[in-house]
């Protein structure tokens, strides 16, 4: 049953995903989280994080997601439900996108959405908050991370790895 | 699936503080991202979609079909097209 729900919740996201994983964070923890209680808030941004040190794009999450809910199968349904039903579009919607080139609606749509997934990013700064920093010590990382990303090129998943070595003596 | 397993199962203070500090950080690199995207779109009309969008989201709870659905027509009421470049 768990399963099936999980299929379900991770195609759909999938195929609403416009803007890439960052926007569909706020609709995951609310399905994962506030409706199926898969997990609690704080594992949700346990897993966000730790999906940032994984090569490739922080949907990979989908996995530990999957695992916590049906152990290996889970997250290998988890994988494949995230990942396969955006490719599948891409590829068909790719074809027709092409074909558009040159049509004013074509650049009109894709400045419009811009905007709107934008604004989902920012719910999604709000949701990951809201389970990650608990305490000063937790808000001094994030404000460290956010100042070395605008201000350096240093490496995502090398910050994170950095972050969670000091983490275990600062926080424990 | 080792990382996640020992998400789920830390029960070493060690094991928590580190996740707890891979969680802040991602939130820092979220924020981040967040903010160099913002800065390039500085319109009255996108910010006040993307606070639209967002309280929408957090507030009400929308869903990210429905935010989509009513936000994007909003939002390409919103763009004007390009003007055409002249002799085309």
């Amino acid at each position: 049953m768990n399963l099936g729900r999980l299929a379900l919740v991770f195609t759909i996201l999938s195929l609403l995903g416009f803007g890439g994983g960052n926007a569909i964070i706020p609709q995951m923890h609310l399905d994962v989280v506030d409706s199926y209680h898969w997990i609690t808030s704080a594992e949700f941004t346990r897993f966000f994080g730790l999906a940032k040190l994984a090569p490739g794009p922080t949907t990979t999450m989908a996995a530990l997601v999957g695992f916590a809910v049906a152990g290996i199968v889970g997250s290998i349904v988890a994988t494949i439900a995230v990942f396969v039903p955006a490719g599948v579009l891409c590829y068909a919607v790719g074809h027709v996108w092409e074909r558009l080139r040159g049509n004013p609606w074509r650049e009109r749509f894709a400045q419009a959405i811009k905007p709107v997934v934008l604004g989902l990013i920012w719910a999604g700064v709000v949701t990951l908050a809201r389970g990650a920093l608990d305490g000063w010590v937790t808000i001094a990382f994030a404000l460290v991370a956010t100042g070395l990303m605008l201000r350096t090129s240093l490496n995502q998943a090398l910050m994170v790895l950095v972050a969670g070595a000091i983490g275990a003596f600062a926080l424990r | 699936m080792l990382l996640g397993a020992l998400a789920l199962d830390s029960h070493s203070s060690w094991t928590t503080g580190a996740l707890r500090a891979c969680a802040a950080v991602a939130v820092g690199l979220t924020l981040a991202n967040a903010v160099e995207l913002t800065i390039k779109r500085i319109k009255i009309s996108d910010l006040l979609i993307m606070a639209g969008v967002a309280a929408s989201v957090l507030l009400v709870h929308l869903s990210l079909f429905l935010t989509l659905l009513i936000f994007t027509p909003i939002a390409l009421a919103f763009t004007k097209p390009k003007p055409k470049k002249a002799g085309a």
